[in-house]
């Protein structure tokens, strides 16, 4: 029987990505994914990245992930969201090819020696001593550390109007029969549905209808060691149409017919990513959404138009899709359809996302209730670094929300029951203004150091590190005489926007009306310095927010001191002051630190009040 | 603030002790049985239901100790959410001493701290932050209108307007929020109008809050009637008159009184700080001097002022005292012969520190404690007429907000940099949730309670 150090079951986003981190270690890793189905494969819409998520691709790329590479190699439309409200909430977002992703994560993965893909159905897992025994349908393994990433495929169950059929996706079988584990394994009491929208023939479209969006060639690539705009496949357009008062109506006159709002489905879906049932029943008064439309590939026939996801019968998608200006002649080749599915309680989790009361056993991903490629590859990162790190006798690798949206999202996801499908998104965190994608690397470099590993992103990362902190101290100490005719080119048009004093290059750039990134280009060439633009952007856009950033560590302080606070669960749960209610969630969540407690959903005021005045 | 951390049975009297009374009540709360307390009393206590009066004696070791009525309420549907005891006994203060220390010495119950049942009630949540600050003002209000302050505190219909705005800040918030992370679903125009419809409304709610804070700078909870003129002006006269009584030493000699004097009055149902000032005098006096000195300060802060003048008496230093703000100008002495000349040579210099008149303090008479009273009176209603808020701790927070919001408004770069805006709202959101009281809560409890009057 084979043995393996860590064995991941679930070949997709989560999968790989805890497949990639893992196997740097030196670890014998099997990853376990049902046949049929490449690795890495987008069964939702065609995109990586976004507003928050851009920043989380970025993040698993400065640890050493794999998804910014993939992404790089397939992409074929950048944009920059955000563009136009400032650095701190830019995030980038990038349209692939899903044929060219998938078939680059199948290429990296099988050029890694000791990953061993296993292209069976899982049947059963079983705790053997310390380690889990695994039978496929064809043969059985042993594995110090399980890592699962299942997906949708928990009980999975599609919906298209009343037709039902059993499965995580189209065309593809769901994976029951892991009772063995998961009778020990708490899911949530709802079942959660997504939902994915009708595919269009890529030649039935009338382009000259929509509004056509040109990929932005300023976009830097993901990955830190790809030159930064270079592009590795063609680039095409995405194109915007809009639904209308007809579109909206006939949604609304088969409501009947919707699973959804029948009661077919009994699922929870995410109030951030709405079906357009959703939006039709949920803003009656609304006639106008958006619905971009996005290519699936280069070679496929398929567009993706994101914003329609549905579940509604055939013939009732197609009548919607029709009503579309430009897409009066659109032709449906998949159908939108619904999934349901069960999903782990995952306040059952630690932080580094191992079962609390199932030693070596980690979730990750959909599973364990969020929707997003994004999230799941974060989770998957983060479950297969921290089994590697455990298995090297290495401390965990725990992200500070404060510094990350893997972090955020992480602890989220730790300290509370799901009622719904977590999408990351920046209002999730308190630190918005730095966690940005410009300084991702300044934030992550700590932590992939933390990783004690030698590759080639390590020496960059410490060479980058370096040049960072030169170029700071540089903008401080660098003064600019008053007279100086550099000075008077950074005026600006405005009669108060005059730059007349003895100033140092950080406090030009601080200046409201300049784009601090072209300043302190300009400034460093007319110094000769030629940096790179990885460099000077992080270190313009960080002065930029300095001040922003430390004028709000004093506001918080307090805030901080409290939320830093330790405290002692076992006696918040004897106490007599607080509710029942509370109680239990303080048990089951076992919070370390008041910040952890407030986070706790449900918790009530008065209940902070009275921890914050024990001070336990 | 010791009792912070302790959640032992707690019994105080909860009516006031410093003096003989009929009857007085002990309340004893946060005991699991009420059986507990068996060996105190003649009555089987288990056979006591909540919310019903009993008869029974306090016995102990067969000494009995009084005849009294109990209440049992049993917890959470209590003051404080705990069980709880109500003893009724005899207000004897001896008697009150005497059985707080039965209890205390004998059951593993302890004294209160002052404000403790209410801290309980706020722990419990019987009672929210305002509600407790509120139930302070009922207890220790000074006027009709202090009281329904308190009232409306406790009842939560302040707190109810600061959850509104608290809404409304959320809505706002939420408004940016969407403008980040879902402008490509609801589209730039329709996250930009939902912008400056959610700020129009969340500031439109504030500033009528704010008018409520404006500027008040006298203490209403305990307002302040000064008088103040040169020795031998008649205030002590005045002080008495008002008083109906001979608190001040009244004398001829001039400077009698050095430092003030002070004394409650209750005028038109509303209870003042009647304050008479020092007598000044000659400037080389080093005591005289700090004499001026708090007079002026005394004049600064007071909710009413009034300017004795002898204008028979008058020097050089009465320039000392000038102001333009007295709120009543009287000329003493209107009973000796002479006055309405000597009178006429001043009121040209004095006409325009205040509305003037004339009263002969030998023999004043009703007419003129009326009409002074009137005077006091419509002022305390006019500053009331505006709802002011009189808590000093809602009022700092509210103008500070106020700034915040004037600041994050006129700096709005909705177009420059969202996030910014964003990180500004968030400061701004701290504060409002102070003033809700869910932040900070250990300083806020902590200055609650450390000036918390016994109360409940």
């Amino acid at each position: 029987m084979k043995q393996f150090d860590i064995a991941i079951v679930g070949g997709g986003h989560a999968g790989i990505e805890a497949a990639y981190i893992a196997s740097q270690f030196d670890f014998n890793i099997a990853l376990i994914t049902m046949p049929g189905i490449p690795l890495g494969s987008a069964p939702c819409n065609p995109s990586v990245g976004g507003v928050g998520k851009g920043q989380v691709v970025r993040e698993l790329d400065a640890l050493g992930g794999l998804m910014g590479i993939l992404a790089d190699k397939a992409g074929i439309q950048f944009r920059t969201l955000n563009d136009s409200k400032g650095f701190a909430v830019q995030s980038s977002r990038v349209q692939i090819d899903k044929e060219l992703y998938a078939e680059w994560a199948e290429k990296v993965i099988a050029s890694i020696p000791n990953i061993t893909v296993i292209r069976e159905k899982l049947v059963t897992a079983n705790k053997e001593g310390e380690d889990f025994l695994l039978n496929t349908t064809e043969r059985s393994y042993r594995t110090k550390k399980l890592i699962m990433t299942v997906g949708t495929f928990l009980n999975g169950k599609l919906h298209t109007g009343s037709e039902q059929s059993v499965g995580g996706r189209l065309e593809c079988e769901s994976s029951g029969g892991l009772t063995d584990i998961f009778g020990q394994i708490k899911t949530t009491p709802a079942r959660f549905k997504t939902g994915t929208p009708p595919r269009l023939d890529i030649d039935s479209i009338d382009y000259s209808k929509l509004e056509e969006q040109p990929s932005d060639s300023a976009v830097r690539n993901f990955h830190c060691l790809h030159e930064p705009f270079n592009r590795a496949a063609k680039q095409v357009s995405c194109y915007l149409a809009r639904t209308n008062e007809v579109t909206m109506q006939t949604i609304r006159d088969n409501k009947e017919k919707s699973p959804m709002f029948n009661g077919q489905i009994k699922g929870v879906g995410a109030r951030y990513c709405p079906s357009i049932e959703d939006k039709a029943f949920r803003y009656p008064e609304k006639h106008t959404h958006h619905v971009f439309i996005e290519p699936e590939g280069l070679n496929l026939r398929t567009m993706y138009p994101s914003g329609i996801s549905s579940s509604l019968p055939k013939e009732v998608q197609e009548q919607f899709v029709r009503s579309i200006s430009g897409l009066e002649n659109a032709k449906i080749l998949v159908h939108g359809y619904a999934v349901e599915y069960d999903v782990v309680d995952t306040t059952d989790l630690k932080i580094t996302l191992e079962h609390q009361t199932v030693p070596n056993l980690y979730f990750a991903g959909q599973v364990n209730g969020t929707s997003g490629y994004e999230e799941a590859a974060g989770q998957g990162f983060i479950a297969g670094v921290n089994a590697a790190l455990e298995l090297r006798g290495l401390d965990s690798l725990i992200l500070s929300r404060h510094e990350s949206y893997i972090g955020v999202m992480i602890e989220d996801l730790t300290s509370n029951t799901r009622d719904e499908p977590y999408r990351l998104f920046t209002a999730r965190s308190e630190n918005r203004l730095f966690i940005r994608e410009d300084n991702t690397l300044i934030r992550m470099a700590p932590y992939r150091a933390q990783l004690c590993l030698k590759h080639a992103i390590d020496d960059y990362q410490r060479d980058f590190l370096a040049q960072y902190q030169q170029l700071m101290e540089f903008c401080d100490s660098q003064m600019i005489p008053e007279t100086s005719p550099v000075l008077s080119r950074f005026n600006g048009s405005e009669a108060n926007q005059v730059l007349n004093r003895r100033m140092s290059v950080t406090e030009v750039l601080k200046q409201a009306w300049l784009n601090p990134i072209d300043t302190l280009q300009e400034i460093l060439s007319l110094h000769g310095l030629n940096l790179s633009y990885d460099l000077i952007r992080a270190v313009a856009i960080s002065k930029k927010y300095d001040g922003y950033i430390k004028r709000s560590e004093g506001q918080y302080e307090k805030v901080k001191k409290l939320d830093g606070m330790k405290l002692d669960w076992e006696k918040l749960v004897d106490s007599r002051n607080i509710s029942f209610e509370c109680k239990q969630r303080i048990g089951r969540i076992r919070p370390q630190t008041f910040g952890q407690l407030k986070l706790i959903e449900g918790i009530r005021p008065a209940t902070l009040a009275v921890v914050a005045a024990k001070a336990f | 603030m010791n009792f912070l951390y302790s959640d032992e049975p707690i019994i105080a009297c909860s009516t006031s002790a410093t003096s003989n009374a009929a009857m007085a009540v002990l309340r004893i709360s946060g005991f699991q049985e009420l059986t507990e307390y068996q060996n105190f009393f003649s009555k089987n206590l288990s056979s006591v239901e909540p919310r019903k009066v009993y008869y029974t004696k306090i016995i102990y070791n067969n000494h009995v100790y009084d005849d009294v009525c109990i209440t049992f309420f049993a917890g959470p549907a209590s003051y404080n959410g705990e069980n709880t005891l109500e003893i009724s006994i005899h207000g004897n203060t001896l008697n009150i001493e005497r059985i707080l220390k039965l209890f205390t010495t004998h059951s593993n119950t302890r004294l209160a701290a002052p404000g403790e049942f209410t801290y309980r009630a706020l722990k419990n949540k019987k009672l929210t932050l305002a509600q407790v600050e509120g139930l302070d003002l009922f207890l220790n209000a000074n006027s009709g209108y202090a009281l329904n302050e308190g009232l409306s505190l406790l009842s939560g219909s302040l707190y109810d307007l600061y959850k509104e705005l608290y809404f409304l800040f959320t809505r706002h918030k939420a408004s940016l929020e969407l403008s980040i992370d879902f402008s490509e679903d609801v589209g730039e125009e329709t996250a930009r109008q939902n912008y400056l419809s959610s700020l129009e409304d969340f500031r439109k709610k504030f500033k009528s809050l704010v008018s409520r804070v404006a500027p008040l700078t006298h203490n209403l909870l305990e307002p302040e009637i000064v008088l103040a003129g040169l020795p031998n002006a008649g205030k002590s006269s005045l002080f008495n008159f008002l008083l109906h009584s001979d608190r001040a030493i009244v004398s001829p000699i001039a400077g009698t009184t050095r430092d003030y004097l002070s004394e409650t009055v209750i005028i038109d149902e509303t209870r003042y700080k009647l304050v008479d000032t020092a007598g000044l005098r000659e400037a080389s006096d080093v005591i005289e001097k700090e004499g001026i000195r708090r007079t002026k300060k005394l004049l600064e802060k007071s909710f009413f002022s009034i300017l004795l003048i002898n204008p028979f008496e008058s020097d050089e230093t009465l320039n000392d005292l000038l102001r333009d703000d007295y709120d009543v100008i009287y000329f003493t002495h209107a009973d000796l012969p002479g006055f309405d000349g000597a009178r006429a040579q001043l009121v040209a210099r004095f006409s325009k520190l205040g509305p003037m008149g004339a009263i002969d303090l030998q023999n004043p008479g009703e007419i003129a404690r009326k009409s002074l009273n009137a005077l006091i009176t419509k002022k305390y209603l006019d500053l009331i007429s505006g709802k002011p808020i009189l808590f000093d701790r809602h009022r700092a927070l509210i103008l500070q907000i106020d700034e915040m919001l004037d600041n994050y408004v006129n700096s709005a770069t909705y177009e420059q940099d969202v996030a910014i805006l964003s990180h500004e709202l968030n400061t701004l959101g701290h504060c409002l949730s102070e003033l809700i009281g869910i932040i900070s809560p250990d300083q806020v409890l902590n200055s609650i309670f450390s000036n918390f009057c016994i109360g409940k």
